[in-house]
């Protein structure tokens, strides 16, 4: 897995590197099964904090893109990959719709409270049921 | 014990000259600990404190939770700490092989592996004179002779000084390495925020003998933040500022804001001004530090 | 390893003292191979005279081995990275108690071989240039103790100056201070028992047949409190 990351940015390199790796599983540079360098491969690999790496695995593990097994090593998960590219494909919706919402001239505030309250008219209904 | 290296209040003044101006800092154990600051900041009087090298003034510092002036236990501290030096000064008149064997004489647990791997890695010439290498070489060898005796503790002060990018990238990756297998913690001064924002999971920026920055890096950069502001008129009289606005510029109707916390009110803040619209923008190390220090 | 670092620092000041001692020496013999004989004044007053410069020699070398105590040197080189390499001795797990320890004990066993090579020396050439005295081995013996006892003094001078102050200017300081003592003992009048000067001159064992231990135990006490004064600052200061 081959990873550019920028230290100076004003980004955190965890949040970085979890986007990275999210990337790579997407592009299929990493498939489902395959097994993640170790923390410390990992960290020297990338001359990095091996803690930073330590997070990262935690909050992907968390976010159920990788499934840490004892003493074995963290592996990508099955499900993750349709997921991720779910993920993207509702990305671009997303990106789409706000285009044309601004493109009425609508401000960041009402954008937000538009989907806001969609969102919740649904929730309602569907808790109505 | 939880703080590998402590200081409360530490001061250090050379006659009329305070260097250490009441410093606090809290180094955890296993961290990787960037120390940033200007030249004559006092990241060299800090160290030499907590080495021993020189006597406090007032305040307290503890390594491993031992007094540093705690005399009678001042050695068995130096037994757990691997040092690099500003200048990198060894014995001039000693060959490598001999300083090696000089120093190696003085740790048990002289790490025989690390030694031979040091020695390839850095292709140091045993038969050499001290005298005679350059100054990379001798940071080199001062590296491998801090690290192979087996230290709990590293402090480095600026290890990479006078090393070309791709011997400092190998150097980077031992501590990495040594960070990550033995849990060892590195106390590490630089000026090389790059070098620095790369491998440390704490900062600490002194200025003028105290901490004006201090925390998880990661952390750091969540909390800072660059508020770009445009305002409908020239500002008459300068704003007074809610906490946690470190540096304000100003030109004509722009406003550029740097932000440690308390983001709300200053956005609050703001929104009082006529016809603000704003931007937010994550910062990098550089630019905290720049904002940080005072500049003369 | 602490011992061979300290003799690496201070092995040529050794050897090149050796050297000044065996051409001193050397030239001593062959010109007094060519005085004019039979000389009127005592042999004794002339003996004392002979030993006292010698005295000088042996003063010399004990300021030169003490050179700048614990902070490195380079054999050669002064002033050339002496700061730097201090830092990384004191980095060391050895207490400064050791490394001053360490250290004048090396400088004092270079000073009692350069004594012991002094004396020897001595040995060899006073008889030829003082025929009507007997020298007997006993007498080198008590007097070599006797010198050794009484320099370490001035050694020990030089240990404390070299606390603060760097090779060069510590033997600056070590000579101007000494010729000021020597200077005042010439004013000041000391009982003969306890005179180290006598001791070294014209009351030297090679005439007393004894060793004058008021005049070394003066000198030992002397030397002792001069190191304990050293082994304070060393401890107490910054580097």
């Amino acid at each position: 897995m081959i990873v550019r990351l920028n230290p100076s940015s004003g980004i955190p390199l965890y949040l970085q590197l979890i986007e990275q790796v999210k990337h790579a599983i997407e592009t299929e540079a990493i498939r489902a099964g395959d097994q993640l360098p170790s923390v410390r491969r990992m960290a020297e690999d990338l001359v990095i904090n091996p803690n930073t790496v330590a997070r990262v695995y935690r909050e992907l593990e968390r976010d159920g893109v990788i499934e840490v097994r004892h003493g074995a090593g963290a592996y990508v998960r099955d499900s993750v990959v349709s997921r991720t590219k779910l993920m993207r494909k509702a990305q671009g919706v997303v990106e789409a719709a706000v285009d044309r919402l601004e493109s009425l001239d609508l401000t960041e505030d009402e954008v937000r409270r538009l989907v806001e309250n969609e969102l919740a008219l649904r929730r309602s209904k569907s808790e109505k049921r | 014990m939880e703080w590998v290296i402590e200081t409360q209040d530490l001061r250090k003044t050379f006659g009329k000259q305070s260097a250490v101006d009441g410093l606090n800092l809290q180094v955890p154990r296993g961290s990787i600990y960037g120390f940033l600051g200007k030249n004559g900041a006092g990241k060299t009087t800090t160290i030499e404190l907590l080495l021993n090298i020189v006597k406090p003034s007032g305040g307290r510092a503890s390594v491993f939770g031992i007094s540093v002036t705690d005399l009678a236990r001042s050695t068995e501290v130096r037994q757990r700490v691997g040092f690099v030096s500003e200048d990198k000064g060894l014995y001039p008149y000693m060959t490598v092989g001999q300083m090696i064997r000089f120093t190696s004489s003085f740790f048990p647990g002289w790490r025989d592996d690390l030694e031979r791997r040091y020695l390839e890695l850095f292709n140091l010439p045993l038969k050499k004179k001290v005298g005679d290498l350059s100054k990379g070489m001798g940071s080199k060898l001062m590296l491998l002779l801090a690290v192979a005796r087996g230290a709990d503790l590293l402090i480095l002060d600026e290890p990479t000084d006078g090393l070309d990018p791709a011997a400092v990238e190998e150097v980077l990756r031992e501590l990495v390495s040594l960070a990550a297998s033995n849990g060892t913690t590195i106390f590490f001064s630089s000026h090389q925020l790059p070098e620095v924002e790369q491998i440390a999971e704490h900062v600490c920026i002194i200025d003028r003998g105290k901490s004006v920055v201090a925390g998880a890096l990661d952390e750091l950069k969540a909390r800072y933040q660059r508020i770009q502001v445009v305002v409908d008129r020239e500002l008459d009289e300068p704003v007074r500022w809610v906490d946690g606005v470190v540096k304000v510029r100003q030109e004509g109707r722009m406003l550029s804001l740097l932000v440690s916390r308390n983001v709300e009110a200053i956005l609050a803040q703001i929104r009082s001004l006529p016809g603000a619209s704003t931007e937010q923008f994550p910062v990098s190390l550089k630019e905290i530090f720049l904002e940080s220090v005072r500049t003369n | 390893m602490l011992w061979m670092k300290y003799w690496m620092e201070t092995r040529w000041r050794f050897l090149s003292a050796a050297a000044v001692f065996s051409f001193v020496a050397i030239s001593s013999y062959l010109q007094s191979a060519n005085a004019p004989r039979p000389n009127l004044i005592p042999v004794e007053q002339r003996l004392g005279v002979t030993l006292s410069t010698f005295a000088l020699f042996f003063v010399m070398q004990a300021v030169l081995l003490a050179g700048s105590g614990i902070k490195t040197q380079a054999p050669f080189r002064v002033g050339k990275g002496l700061h730097g390499s201090m830092h990384f001795t004191l980095s060391l797990p050895v207490s400064r108690l050791r490394l001053l320890a360490t250290r004048t004990g090396m400088g004092a066993l270079e000073l009692f071989m350069a004594v012991l090579l002094g004396v020897t020396g001595l040995v060899l050439l006073l008889p030829r240039q003082f025929p009507e005295m007997t020298f007997l081995v006993l007498d080198a013996v008590e007097y070599a103790f006797t010198v050794f006892a009484c320099v370490i003094v001035c050694f020990c001078v030089s240990v404390v100056l070299a606390t603060f102050l760097d090779d060069v200017w510590q033997m600056w300081g070590s000579i101007i201070l000494l010729g000021a003592v020597r200077g005042l003992a010439g004013v000041v009048n000391i009982p003969e028992k306890f005179d180290p000067f006598r001791a070294l001159g014209s009351a030297s064992p090679f005439m007393t047949h004894t060793i004058p231990w008021g005049a070394v135990a003066v000198c030992l006490t002397l030397a002792a409190a001069l190191w304990l004064l050293a082994a304070r600052i060393v401890q107490t200061r910054d580097y």
